[in-house]
């Protein structure tokens, strides 16, 4: 699917992923494997206690270690007299926001919070004189549970807010609903916990400052989703060096899913020893850092309600959330678990009454932000938890109720209670295509013979819509982001045809390099192997937002679509005055110019380039040069939307819960490459899965992170999963030029609601109506067995 | 939060045991890991104590207090302590009991809160590893009041230490292996694979103690 003429079936594709061989053999260059001469190594000594007071540093015993070039605190930050804190970039009217110092300054609020920075010739070093610092803490209550945190006389983590609570937000209309739900043959009301995740990208974060005191230029090498943002940030707020004096470059980056789109104090904290020590400082997190310092995903706690009426139509929704921010507001954290999750529960359904209600809470642990799918997996579980409850309560199949709800293919673009614009779907195709691949009856019918064996089979549904391609700028400036969402592109093509794009999208994963050439082939009708994709450095790229809210392909490819389109105009007009034609007279296919009615007196494209470069024969007032840059701002958010059901199989003894089979058809629009497509859910699921079944941070009382190590938190592995089975219908995005919507998160999205949907619907005849996540062998049976 | 709880039964008169049990030359026998305990004070003690908790493992310097000292019965006690693996703080008591036959009961009871990568690491062994220790301490004591009476009896002079060799450190870990490894048949059902796997583990937890250690 292209608009440009080019056209060679290179778009929508199924090739394979051009950045591969170099990941895959090991030559790929991450930030950790980068060596400047003369580079330091850094290590950040972390606050053992979830809440204590500083006393008293003693740097003496590690400054006298052989090796070590210098031992930072917060004085030392303090006196040199930069900002020295990290900012949230999106605010709402009722938000505190408490400073979160780079280095902790008299007191500390979770079990890593970072104290003091070592400097040292080699990385062992560093780390052992971590240990020769001796800190006199003054512990202090603390309180890890969100809940807990806003019962009276809990400990506070800041000041500024006593109560714990960083902020209130409501959306929808509360007395409509309430009259709603007078209204209503049944109420569903259930407690719905969404469980607190750790992040897992292959690659711990890293950071590599070059402070050049000659040029008070600061290079910064990190791993990062979003290189402008991190250059942005640095500049108003942690550091405060002009911002053209920074450049932040992301080489290859391991995988984020989130977790590296903050501003971090771990890279403000080695650009600072850099720009003290006049060296190249490294620092690279142990995985027991990632755990304890990577924002966290979740960790909301909700009573939520469903009423229906009579004929199982959906009257209105209640949801009231306590979500966890941690000990300090992340970069993004208030916009998760608001803007990103109280405007999706209307789900695919067309309710007329909506009202949410979210407390912000502070707690004593690590701070919480946006984790694939940022919102609306919490929103997603609620919502179709209370769908498969209702059908319970109404003594219907949960796949009627669905269907009676659907906002109907004739009713797009359509308004929600709570605030967004759907602009395209058709939710029942991509139900009847899953119903179809799973044979629901069959299904339904083994579940009833297996049941009468003593095995308990399970199905849930999880009929799923998700807002991202973040985003009109406007629109989210209202809403209280400090930034704007639309992506930037710059298509050059050189003299002899081939094509470089610089795209200010910030792949660490996604397959940017493939896709993206993929578009830009299909636009100019050049091979896909001419075209070089750049991307992750402040200076060579115009401004750009990165690359997390499944945003790369909508919004990033789009504008890449848009300056390929202003190339191909301005060759257009070069080949005109090279076939002594008029503009309009001339026809682009296949890469090559002509005069309508004459195919053979072409022009191909690396012929008008270097026509364009040379310059000798332009047409009037035309400009050398053929590139073009497109900064593009979407009108809308894309909608992807689909069915995804899981089949489960619980086992009565002892509680196991094994997926046995997973359907998937989901609508993402034009798809770019297929094979990549598949990636990008199947990996979704995976984490989905995870919620559903595995994973979860547990902090003790004392707010220790009990689930500090991989040993102790459980990552689903290969042989927990079954081959997912993964279809499509295709719903083009009405409003980007290339009908595309966004694929990185739908799949984990949809699939915590389809597996704890299906786990429920297994214990049915125990009597079980409602399991939170994760959803371990130990719950399930004690559920079954009412213990 | 690690608590601890129980009671043990010594073959030896109250007095005798009372008097071990603030005896820091004993303590440090008899603690497994004890590098040094000192009395710095009236009820005062400081010391140095080497603890493998799963992964972890280090130094942990500490002072213990005791309070509401009530000789021969028992005391309460405090201790903090803080080194390599982290923090450490927790207070306790301890009851004796004399029993009809002459023997005496000690009662103890105690809770810590531990914090850095003590409790972030090891915390899915401390239980076991807690109790391993308690039990492996005061079977030691045991051995050495044990000595000490007999000594009495037969009309030596008591020896103010007799020749009760405190345990490696190759000793300690393979009681707290076994224990650990006890802990988890008692608390999960136990598939034969998974009883190899534990038995393998734990094979290969000694060998790398060895390793270490030779």
């Amino acid at each position: 699917m292209t608009h440009g003429n080019g056209t060679r079936g290179i778009f929508g594709s199924a090739i394979k992923r051009r950045e591969d061989p170099k990941l895959i053999t090991g030559r790929a260059k991450y930030t950790d494997d980068l060596q400047l001469p003369g580079m330091a190594y850094a290590a950040i000594l972390r606050s053992p206690f979830a809440h204590a007071r500083i006393r008293h540093i003693d740097t003496s015993q590690a400054l006298a270690l052989e090796g070590v070039l210098a031992v930072f605190t917060a004085q030392d930050v303090e006196e040199a007299g930069i900002p020295g804190v990290v900012p949230v970039g999106w605010l709402l009217p009722t938000l505190k926001t408490p400073a979160h110092p780079i280095l902790a300054k008299d007191r500390v609020r979770y079990v890593g919070d970072a104290v003091a920075v070592v400097v040292a010739e080699d990385r062992y070093t560093a780390h052992d004189a971590l240990e020769a610092i001796q800190v006199d803490y003054e512990p202090l209550a603390a309180v890890a549970d969100v809940r807990q945190a806003v019962e009276p006389g809990a400990p506070a983590v800041h000041e500024e807010a006593p109560d714990n609570v960083a902020f209130t937000w409501e959306i929808g209309d509360r007395e409509g609903t309430d009259t709603a739900f007078q209204q209503a043959a049944h109420v569903a009301k259930l407690d719905i916990v969404n469980n607190r995740l750790i992040p897992n990208a292959m690659e711990p974060r890293a950071a590599l400052a070059d402070f050049d005191p000659a040029t008070g230029e600061l290079t910064l090498y990190m791993t990062t989703q979003n290189p402008h943002i991190h250059r942005l940030l640095m500049s108003l707020a942690s550091i405060g060096l002009p911002e053209h004096k920074i450049r932040v470059v992301a080489p290859e980056v391991g995988g984020g899913f989130g977790s590296k789109i903050h501003h971090y104090v771990d890279e403000a904290i080695v650009s600072f020893a850099s720009m003290k020590l006049g060296r190249p400082v490294k620092w690279t997190a142990t995985r027991t850092e990632t755990y304890q310092t990577d924002a966290h995903g979740r960790d909301h706690v909700t009573t939520a309600e469903m009423a229906i009426d009579g004929e199982g139509k959906i009257l209105g929704v209640r949801v009231n959330t306590y979500a966890a921010m941690g000990a300090y507001l992340s970069t993004f954290a208030p916009a998760v678990p608001t803007y990103l999750y109280g405007t999706l529960l209307s789900g695919e359904y067309d309710i007329p009454h909506i009202y949410c209600h979210v407390t912000g809470v502070f707690t004593h642990t690590t701070p919480v932000d946006a984790y694939r799918g940022a919102g609306r997996p919490e929103a997603t579980l609620v919502i179709e938890r209370l769908v498969d409850e209702c059908a319970h309560l109404a003594g219907m199949d949960p796949v009627e109720l669905r269907r009676r709800n659907f906002v109907p293919p004739d009713k797009f673009p359509y308004q929600t209670q709570v605030a967004l614009v759907y602009d395209s779907g058709n939710y029942e195709a991509a139900l009847e295509k899953a119903l179809e691949k799973v044979d629901y009856q069959q299904f339904r019918r083994e579940q009833e013979e297996a049941r009468r064996q003593g095995r308990y089979l399970g199905i849930g549904f999880s009929t799923y819509i998700e807002a991202c391609g973040l985003a009109p700028s406007a629109l989210v400036g209202q809403l209280g982001a400090q930034a704007g969402q639309w992506e930037s592109a710059v298509v050059r093509v050189h003299p002899t045809g081939k094509v470089t794009v610089y795209s200010g999208s910030s792949g660490h994963g996604q397959g940017h390099e493939t896709t993206f050439a993929q578009i830009v082939a299909a636009e100019l009708g050049v091979p896909y192997e001419d075209v070089e994709i750049v991307e992750g450095d402040t200076e060579a790229i115009p401004h750009g937002w990165g690359t997390y809210g499944s945003r790369s392909a909508a919004v990033g490819g789009s504008a890449i679509a848009t300056a390929a389109r202003r190339v191909v105009d301005k060759a257009k007009k070069i080949a005109a005055h090279l076939l002594e034609a008029a503009e309009e007279d001339i026809v682009f296919e296949d890469g090559k110019f002509y005069v309508k009615g004459s195919p053979d007196q072409a022009k191909t494209l690396a012929e008008v380039s270097l026509q364009a470069y040379l310059a000798h024969n332009l047409p009037k007032g035309l400009e050398p040069a053929l590139e073009a840059t497109a900064f593009y701002d979407p009108a809308n958010f894309v909608f992807p939307f689909g069915t995804h059901v899981a089949i489960v199989e619980v086992d009565p003894e002892t509680g196991q819960v094994e997926l046995k089979r997973y359907v998937a058809v989901d609508d993402v629009g034009n798809v770019i490459n297929p094979l990549i497509v598949d990636g990008q859910i199947h990996g979704g699921i995976a984490q989905g899965v995870g919620q559903a079944l595995y994973e979860g941070a547990v902090y003790d009382e004392s707010g220790n992170l009990v689930t500090g190590t991989m040993l102790d938190y459980a990552v689903p592995k290969a042989h927990f999963l079954p081959a997912f089975e993964t279809d499509r219908t295709v719903t083009p995005c009405p409003h980007n030029p290339l009908g595309v919507k966004g694929v990185g998160e739908a799949g984990t999205i949809a699939s915590t609601a389809a597996v704890v949907n299906a786990v429920v619907d297994a214990l049915r005849p125990f009597g079980v109506t409602h399991l939170n996540p994760p959803v371990t062998a130990e719950k399930v049976w004690k559920a079954i067995h009412g213990a | 939060m690690v608590r601890l709880e129980g009671s043990y039964t010594f073959d030896a008169p109250q007095q005798a045991v009372w008097e071990a049990i603030l005896d820091p030359a004993v303590l440090t026998k008899v603690l497994p890991g004890a590098e040094k305990l000192e009395q710095v004070a009236e009820n005062e003690y400081a010391g140095v104590i080497d603890i493998r908790v799963g992964p972890v493992q280090g130094t942990f310097q500490g002072r213990i207090n005791l309070t509401e000292v009530d000789p021969p019965n028992g005391y309460h006690m405090e201790m903090e302590g803080q080194g390599r693996p982290g923090y450490v703080r927790g207070e306790g008591d301890i009851r004796l009991e004399s029993a009809s036959d002459g023997r005496t009961v000690m009662h103890y009871s105690g809770q810590a809160q531990l914090s850095g990568r003590i409790a972030s690491v090891g915390q899915r062994l401390i239980d076991s590893t807690a109790r391993s220790l308690t039990r492996q301490a005061l079977e030691n004591l045991d051995r050495i009041i044990q000595a000490r009476v007999r000594a009495e009896t037969a009309g030596e002079e008591a020896p103010p230490m007799p020749e009760v060799e405190a345990p490696t450190v190759t000793q300690v870990a393979t009681e707290v292996a076994k224990d650990v490894v006890k802990d988890v048949v008692r608390e999960s059902r136990i598939t034969p694979q998974t009883a190899i796997l534990v038995l393998l583990a734990v094979i290969a937890v000694l060998l790398l103690w060895w390793l270490l250690f030779r």
